[in-house]
């Protein structure tokens, strides 16, 4: 009996663990360029999250020190997967700091944002 | 204000709870019960049964203006065509919606015939369960591990709902079980146990897939309040085993005796789909949590 009782604990554990994420968030996983990295001006600002995302609901912001929006390109996902939101940065960025606000939905349903600054260097 | 998110969640339940309804109680009378027995039960559950299947649909309508709300910009948004349209059409989730609506709205007139036609409405159910493949957690992995995922997520589900929902009928014979039609309802019980046996060692085996694909690991860190929830979600289910065993193995073997056993088996089988129950509401509010 003790060890029908101890199976049956040890099965119904490890059947909860399979039904416990049921959802999750897309989090930030890294970007480039990176966040605190001071960079020449980029051509596109790439970040990548932890699962899939949904374009049309997610993106991104670039704004400048001043916090003057800057403008970019339309939002791509990376080719050959789901996980990678690509910016265009269109103009050559001027020497100084920068911060990205991004916004996702995840591809199991859940929106997730947040930022991080990086530095033009001179 | 109720927020979206808070809505969401309470539809995703309702949906889940109609639709495991519907899967493992049909299912059950359709594939193990012999016909007569099985008609005179889906005729003693036809309320239920037709609640359930309009749970399903309600909710599932509900869901597509909450979920324009969600992603949107809140509920100045639930009705905007251009936020619905985006929703339905450029999202995965859309896609989603659109399948479990066609499903929904399909199995609600199947439980209206008389007799219901436990087949269809079964099959119904165990698709919009399916459906849960493209937008749970089996989507956040990329390459052959989702494909993985999601077959053993997809038999996981469908395993959870045969158990918690064949318990509804089970039980209901149990109450009416007389001296007119023992040998079908000794046959019923047989398959039960046997189906019951084999559908517990496949929510196991997929779980601990689920578990290893997913976490790397098997057992809730303690920090979170995803991991308490899931802690007393591990309390819940363990107790349900708990009972599932004491009924097969102590009470169902007294049951000739006529000592009571009937009675406490019942009243054990029915604790068993409150737990469930209570089971899919702790799932419903952590599901909406980080488990990171």
């Amino acid at each position: 009996m003790t060890n029908i009782l101890s199976t049956s604990a040890l099965a119904a554990a490890v059947m909860l663990a399979g039904v416990t994420s049921a959802f999750a968030h897309a989090e930030f996983v890294k970007s480039v360029p990176a966040p605190d990295a001071a960079v020449a001006s980029p051509t596109e600002i790439d970040i990548t999250f932890s699962e899939g995302i949904n374009l049309k609901f997610s993106g991104a912001k670039l704004a400048d020190s001043m916090k003057m929006s800057v403008s970019t390109g339309p939002a791509a996902l990376a080719k050959g997967g789901d996980t990678t939101l690509v910016v265009p940065v269109t103009k050559p960025l001027a020497a100084g700091e920068y911060v990205v606000e991004w916004h996702n939905l995840s591809k199991d349903g859940h929106k997730s944002k947040g930022s991080f600054k990086f530095t033009v260097k001179p | 204000m109720i927020s979206p998110d808070s809505s969401l969640i309470a539809c995703h339940l309702l949906q889940d709870a109609s639709a495991i309804l519907l899967w493992g109680a049909c299912g059950y009378l359709f594939a193990c019960v012999p016909p007569t027995l099985s008609s005179v039960t889906a005729r003693r559950l036809r309320p239920l049964l037709r609640t359930a299947a309009a749970a399903l649909a309600a909710a599932t309508v509900l869901v597509l203006p909450v979920n324009a709300a969600f992603v949107g910009e809140g509920w100045s948004d639930a009705l905007d065509l251009d936020t619905l349209q985006a929703f339905l059409f450029d999202t995965n989730l859309g896609t989603v919606w659109i399948a479990q609506a066609v499903l929904a709205l399909v199995v609600l007139p199947f439980t209206f015939r008389k007799p219901a036609s436990l087949g269809i409405v079964a099959l119904g159910a165990a698709l919009f369960l399916s459906c849960h493949i493209f937008f749970g957690h089996a989507v956040r992995l990329q390459g052959a591990g989702r494909l993985a995922l999601q077959a053993s997520y997809l038999m996981h589900v469908l395993a959870v709902g045969a158990w918690v929902g064949a318990l509804v009928p089970f039980t209901a014979m149990l109450r009416h079980s007389g001296p007119d039609m023992q040998n079908d309802f000794a046959l019923a019980m047989r398959r039960f146990s046997t189906v019951g046996h084999g559908v517990v060692a496949f929510v196991v085996v997929t779980g601990v897939l689920n578990a290893w694909l997913i976490h790397g690991r098997l057992w809730p860190a303690w920090h979170s309040l995803y991991d308490q929830l899931l802690v007393a979600k591990i309390v819940v289910v363990s107790a349900m085993v708990m009972i599932a065993i004491c009924n097969r193995y102590v009470l169902v073997p007294r049951l000739k005796r006529g000592d009571g056993s009937l009675r406490v088996l019942i009243w054990l089988s029915l604790s068993e789909v409150a737990l469930g129950s209570l089971a899919l509401v702790l799932v419903s509010l952590f599901s909406s949590l980080d488990p990171a």
